[in-house]
């Protein structure tokens, strides 16, 4: 996926992404790889005299690259004034003396001046004065604040339309941006910049639950006025025919497939403020000085409550990533998070891998967090950034305590990790991946509607493992179902086929342009009686190319107005039966796409390589043991070994716990001895090797 | 009582997680003498009638609250299984489904009225059920941002949302069945914060510990600013310059270490995990026995911590013995006093909320019984 828009600016790129979305390249798309493993560090929230110790400690973690935010309530004296110097208070805030610390070690930085940060400081790092002006804030659908309860102050949080708060925001990001620019790459550490934090609306992203704010009202009708230049659709009734005074649906009244438009329109409008936002702040820090270096953003691991798709935020910003912050058991979850953005981003990242954790949240163990790692790393992320590597008040168990005393456990647990990933180049080993499964935007908007919830967050039901299946109503609107209940299983019985079958799949956006489609041979999508045309085109490009589109369970019949549809249905293969297995199995059997090596039930296996490198994932996902054979994958006459503790492993008979991820590596054994001496206690895990 | 500046610093998950469990003791824990004992309900009322949970322990989960004869009662304790919350709509379940995920058919359960979840909670052996009107959500969301002011303390602006699902449940919007909060008076935050500035004065510190054999088990240590916790920390905050291994001769080194790191202590609460799990159990005597033994150390001592811990056994102790009584007071301040003079000025924090402490102990027990798995 090789756009690199930071080449956009005028002045050749300092840095971008790779164009085979490995990492980053310094001084341009030739230029040399710089693999994103980054560790989280607040300078802010210690004491400059243990920053060298920090940043040593970083740098034994075989860590190349320090994350970390800059908090705008804290540097803000008075309106518009900042404090770069100061070190005395609570905070120290000397950003310029920190990034050459981090120069002075080779390290390399993102940095992140929101405006919204969280990094658990209190107002989310907004200034007071923000989040006590009442032109600033985000409405809920009966006008009032809306309040995000985050200890220790439930506070209201700013409106992402409001015009008085992007002025703000703006002048704040270009101040840092100037302060910073001179210290981009390769005149200083900066390699990359993040544009606000989890750009969720604060995570309240129900439909009808924000934002009301005067000004994001009239970007919705301004943004009416674009789509439909010729008037209004029938859906939204004579009332509100008038555009001009449109008002955005405050609850769900739709009965009918008509009266639906105004609703998904009204969810449609919210993501695409999402994305102006970013674009907004990120044309900001430009403008300040940040050009020349990609700009990222990270969104929370939404599942389906996330605001905006990875494809949308990755046409204005340069790499969309997703944070996840998930214990053991949630297996399926971290996996889906990251089949999500292997699928659809052009640098599969996980912009915050929570490690360690915050107390309101809760307790996270060492081995909850080894096992989200590699399970999201088993499922094709390539880069993270370890939040937090370095501990601060607020948080706890970081690697590296905020004393920079090491916590030999979490230290030796993620140097035995980093290193496995560096070893084995993780990020430039290929899996082979045929077969994508799209997750339809449209649909998507029709389960935020038909939520029965209101305006609970759907990304907090979320972790509560609950979906569109429990918490969508069974309203049909004239389909032959609830369509937005059906999406979800239809989805998820795709993925018991495929997962039974050891098929290994992506998840596409549908926002994703046709050319990034092309590497999957079938391409699987959930259809029913509506469809975006433009949708339709895309998928007719992918087909013309020589994909295999498969269509289930119905052909789509209206367009997005309800209108029928007059753009012709692709080519494609409809599978229609209630349980679609069989003819799932058939297809794919006929395609050659099903894999040589069929897992026992209830386990994965990821195969990556490159040339004669190769590394392979096993996840047990069952609540007891496995000894697992990996047969189909040809060992023959190499070396096996286990990854993170070094220890050789026996391929036809390998131990694997309950719900334990192992990832292991494999090399001709004519290539010489295993690299890496297995760990002192890793003896007690060896396997002989057979192979 | 919670400051917006607030420091929480040197935690670590593994006794943070055991903090947070500590209410709730694995089964089977307990004193066998305190399980053979027959159950004696004491209750202020007060709770009994808020919460339905000491009902809800006799009637249906039979150790619902893990206080009275734990040992034999918890192992008869139902395995845990994830809540069910009904969706409804004028009393018409629209949607039946576990926490975790899954649906259930609806018509599992006949209407959202209080009997017929009381029921299905019964045959379903669940720990709770939760009824939501569907309508209420967006008045409920938009009643508790209209109450919640910025400028409140974290604990006021909870009270508030607290406020607004309790007319929500009042008003039979929100179901919750048993009635975990069903009556539950809530407390002004003035009343809240007075209380709080009697259990801990203004620029002091206080400690929690709990040792299994030589190591910590969990630990806290928090301190107070104008009215408000400004810290709050673990034992790794001072284990640059002490460890404790041993109750007994390092818990006044431990009060030392905080007392420089922090300012003043007024409460030292140093005990084994043994004797917290039988505490927490139901057995009120545990603390006062091994404060005998020097097995806990609990220095400094606050009138309140002294009523909370040792007032069932100082009330049975002097109207036996004044020697044991001397025994459990011999490291406080209060060594010279008459004991159940002690006991009647020592109470007063907790009066002044007109809260049992045993019964507060009761209900949070349940709900973190029937909640943290979820977690």
């Amino acid at each position: 996926m090789g756009l690199c828009s930071a080449a956009v600016t005028s002045d050749p790129p300092r840095v971008c992404v790779d164009p085979a979305g490995q990492g980053l390249r310094l001084g341009g798309a030739g230029g040399e790889l710089l693999p994103l493993l980054a560790g989280a560090m607040h300078y802010f929230q210690l004491p400059s005299a243990v920053w060298p110790r920090c940043l040593d400690a970083i740098c034994e973690l075989g860590l190349e690259v320090v994350d970390t935010y800059v908090p705008w309530g804290v540097h803000e004296r008075a309106a518009g004034d900042y404090d770069f110097e100061s070190a005395n208070g609570r905070f120290n805030l000397r950003l310029d003396a920190f990034l050459d610390a981090c120069a002075e070690r080779q390290l390399k930085v993102i940095l992140r001046p929101g405006p919204h940060i969280n990094a658990e400081l209190t107002y989310f790092g907004f200034p007071e004065r923000i989040i006590k002006d009442g032109r600033c804030l985000a409405r809920g659908a009966s006008g009032q604040p809306v309040i995000m309860p985050a200890p220790p102050r439930f506070f209201p949080v700013p409106s992402y339309a409001s015009e008085r708060f992007f002025e703000q925001a703006e002048h704040w990001l270009r101040a840092v941006a100037e302060r910073v620019s001179s210290r981009r790459w390769p005149d200083g550490p900066i390699v990359a910049a993040q544009v606000d934090n989890e750009l969720s609306l604060f995570f309240r992203t129900a439909a009808y639950d924000q934002d009301y704010h005067p000004d994001a009202v009239a970007a919705y009708r301004r943004w009416l006025v674009a789509r439909y230049p010729d008037g209004l659709p029938a859906g939204y009734g004579a009332v509100a025919a008038v555009v001009e005074t449109a008002d955005p649906p405050r609850i769900f009244d739709a009965a009918g497939a008509e009266q639906l438009v105004p609703h998904l329109d009204w969810v449609a409008f919210k993501e695409h403020l999402v994305q102006g936002a970013l674009a907004r702040l990120g044309a900001a820090l430009r403008e300040g000085g940040l050009d020349g270096i990609p700009l990222t953003h990270n969104f929370p691991a939404g599942g389906h409550g996330e605001s905006v798709g990875i494809c949308c935020a990755e046409r204005v910003v340069d790499v969309a990533s997703v944070d996840l912050y998930l214990l053991k058991r949630d297996y399926g979850a971290a996996r889906r998070a990251a089949e999500r953005v292997a699928g659809s981003s052009r640098l599969p990242m996980l912009g915050e891998l929570g490690w360690g954790g915050a107390l309101w949240w809760a307790p996270q163990s060492l081995e909850d967090q080894l096992a989200a790692a590699l399970t999201t790393l088993m499922h094709g992320v390539r880069a993270l950034s370890f939040y937090m590597t370095v501990g601060r008040d607020r948080w706890y168990g970081a690697p590296i305590d905020e004393r920079g005393r090491r916590d030999s456990a979490r230290f030796e647990a993620t140097q035995s990790l980093v290193a496995a990933v560096r070893e084995a180049e993780l990020w430039s080993l290929e899996r082979d991946v045929d077969v994508a499964l799209m997750e339809v935007r449209e649909l998507r908007r029709l389960q935020r509607v038909t939520h029965l919830t209101g305006p609970t967050p759907p990304m907090v039901l979320d972790l509560f493992g609950l979906g569109p299946e429990e918490l969508c109503s069974d309203d049909t609107f004239g389909f032959a179902s609830a369509v937005q209940r059906d999406v979800a299983r239809v989805e998820r019985a795709v993925c018991d086929v495929l997962d039974e079958l050891g098929v290994a799949f992506r998840r596409v956006d549908s926002d994703l342009a046709p050319s990034e489609l092309a590497c999957y041979r079938v391409l699987i999508v959930p259809s029913f009686e509506l469809c975006d045309a433009a949708l339709l085109e895309r998928l007719a490009s992918y087909v013309a190319g020589g994909g295999q589109l498969v269509l289930l369970p119905r052909v789509p019949e209206r367009d997005m107005q309800m209108k029928p549809l007059e753009t012709p249905i692709p080519e494609h293969v409809l599978i229609d039966d209630e349980d679609p297995s069989e003819a799932l199995e058939e297809l794919l059997e006929r395609l050659g796409a099903l894999p040589q090596l069929r897992a026992p039930e209830g386990v994965d296996v990821a195969h990556y390589r490159r040339d004669a490198e190769s590394a392979i994932f096993v996840a047990n996902r069952g609540e007891t043991s496995r000894q697992v054979s990996l047969d189909g994958i040809e060992l023959a006459g190499r070396w096996v070994w286990d990854a993170i503790t070094g220890a050789p492993v026996n391929p036809k008979a390998l131990h694997v716990e309950a719900r334990q991820v192992r990832m292991l590596r494999s090399r001709p054994s004519n290539t010489g001895p295993v690299p890496r001496q297995p760990r002192p206690d890793a003896a007690k895990d060896a396997e002989k090797v057979t192979s | 009582m919670i400051s917006r500046d607030i420091r929480i610093e040197h935690l670590d998950e593994r006794h943070l997680a055991n903090l947070v469990r500590a209410m709730d003791p694995p089964e089977g824990r307990g004193e066998p003498e305190a399980a053979a004992r027959p159950r004696k309900r004491r209750s202020s009322g007060l709770f009994e009638r808020l919460t339905g949970a000491a009902s809800a322990s006799a009637d249906d989960e039979r150790d619902d609250s893990g206080l009275g004869a734990a040992a034999e009662q918890a192992k008869k304790r139902p395995r845990w299984r994830p809540p069910v919350v009904a969706l409804t709509r004028a009393g018409r379940v629209l949607r039946l489904f576990r926490l975790g995920g899954g649906t259930l058919p609806r018509g599992t359960l006949r209407s959202a009225d209080p009997e017929d979840l009381k029921r299905f909670r019964r045959k379903h052996e669940l720990p709770f059920v939760v009824a939501v009107d569907v309508e209420a959500l967006p008045r409920l969301y938009s009643q508790v941002q209209k109450d919640v002011r910025v400028d409140d303390d974290m604990v006021a602006q909870q009270l508030a949302m607290l406020r607004a699902v309790r007319a929500a449940l009042d008003g039979g919007e929100v179901v919750v069945e048993p009635r975990l909060i069903g009556a539950l008076p809530i407390p002004s935050y003035d009343i809240l914060q007075k209380s709080f500035d009697l259990v801990l004065p203004d620029g002091r510190s206080a400690l929690f510990y709990i040792v299994d054999g030589h190591r910590i088990w969990t630990s806290a240590i928090v301190h107070k600013e104008k009215g408000d916790v400004s810290v709050l920390t673990s034992h790794r905050a001072i284990a640059d310059e002490v460890e404790l291994r041993s109750i007994k001769t390092d818990a006044p080194r431990v009060v030392e270490a905080v007392t420089r790191r922090y300012g003043p202590v007024h409460v030292g609460f140093f005990v084994t995990l043994h004797t917290w799990h039988a505490f927490v159990s139901g057995d009120r005597g545990a603390i006062a026995r091994a404060l005998a033994t020097r097995t806990a150390v609990l220095d400094p001592c606050p009138p309140w911590l002294f009523a909370l811990v040792g007032a069932g056994a100082v009330s049975e102790a002097a109207s036996r013995s004044a020697r044991l009584a001397g025994r459990l007071l011999s490291r406080s301040r209060f060594l010279s006093s008459g004991a159940g003079k002690l006991v009647q000025s020592m109470t007063s924090p907790l009066e002044v909320l007109g809260v049992d402490p045993w019964e507060l102990m009761k209900w949070a027990q349940a709900w973190s019984r029937r909640v943290l798995p979820l977690i």
